[in-house]
């Protein structure tokens, strides 16, 4: 199997082959990145057709082609956010973009624990979600992270602390009730 | 133990980078401090979460976007993309043929070179003269001969 670095290089050639090789390698993470961020299938389909297309028109732009996982997640994150914000502006979204489903309180208490993180998850920020995904479910590091997110490592690390605790606070009275 | 330092050492725990000491300093204050405990169990619960959680499943109408946009035809992956810069694309032909069409090239500009367009128009002593400037005893000669 190519690395990213061979399929970067033959991209730049113009190899289609190569693009459809990293689309095939990147397509579920990207879309699963962008569906945590938004919530919304519809959005996440095309923040992640936007980003492959971005990654084909600047792929020369890509001087370390080591860097390449980090570069597009950051492509990535820019579509879903800009997205987001033009939806925000049609007055689709409210200030905080959060799960307009069932609320936990009102979950039976037969829910399963993982639905119920998921809930509230879905009830946290954005940003919160989008560095718990990426520290979490993607397992980058602070630098990658922070090289995406433009951010320093540290302010990574305080968002990320701070979305776990946000987290625990929406758990925290079904861990008190004893339902999970 | 403030929560600053807790917020530290949540980190290096859940990154497995608690050296022995904290780890003690970790759990002397977790046990004493339940909103701390309860957020060392919500971020264990979040990374249980995740780990179990399969990426989702792409719409098959990405996949034709993309194709599509990308300029891929499915199961055909050999059509280049027209905003790939030309000097940058790769072209596979074979030695023989590049040698033939450069010899063809080079045939063709003799060929319509002016020089050669100019003295296929001419003919008889018209060509003579216009080839070169003889001088004129040799100019002589070739009259003598014809």
């Amino acid at each position: 199997m190519q690395t990213d670095e061979q399929l970067v290089t033959d991209l730049r050639l113009g190899l289609t082959e190569a693009f459809a090789a990293l689309y095939t390698r990147y397509k579920r993470s990207i879309y699963s990145f962008c569906f945590n961020i938004s919530l919304d299938r519809f959005l996440a389909e095309d923040a992640t057709h936007d980003t492959f297309m971005k990654m084909q028109q600047h792929i020369h732009t890509l001087n370390d082609s080591s860097v390449f996982r980090s570069w597009l997640y950051a492509i990535a994150r820019n579509q879903v956010y800009k997205l987001l914000q033009k939806r925000q502006v049609n007055g689709k979204l409210s200030d905080e973009l959060v799960w307009d489903g069932p609320q936990p309180d009102t979950m039976m208490e037969s829910l399963e624990e993982r639905e119920l993180i998921a809930l509230c998850l879905n009830k946290l920020k954005p940003e919160y979600r989008e560095v718990l995904t990426l520290r979490e479910f993607e397992q980058l590091s602070y630098a990658e992270i922070a090289s995406i997110t433009g951010d320093s490592e540290s302010s990574v690390k305080s968002r990320l602390f701070k979305a776990r605790h946000a987290l625990a606070e929406k758990l925290r009275p079904y861990y008190q009730r004893g339902e999970i | 133990m403030n929560h600053e330092q807790f917020q530290d050492l949540v980190h290096r725990y859940l990154d497995e980078r608690l050296t022995d000491v904290q780890s003690a300093q970790m759990f002397e204050h977790l046990s004493v401090c339940s909103d701390c405990r309860n957020l060392m169990q919500s971020s264990l619960r979040i990374r249980s979460f995740y780990q179990q959680q399969e990426p989702e499943e792409v719409p098959s109408s990405l996949d034709r976007r993309v194709a599509a946009s990308a300029g891929l035809i499915p199961g055909t992956a050999q059509r280049r993309h027209l905003l790939v810069p030309l000097w940058t694309t790769r072209l596979s032909v074979s030695l023989p043929l590049a040698a033939s069409i450069i010899f063809l090239i080079l045939v063709g500009s003799l060929l319509f070179s002016p020089v050669l367009f100019r003295e296929s128009t001419l003919s008889g002593d018209k060509r003579i003269e216009s080839l070169s400037p003889m001088p004129p005893e040799i100019q002589e000669q070739l009259q003598l001969f014809r």
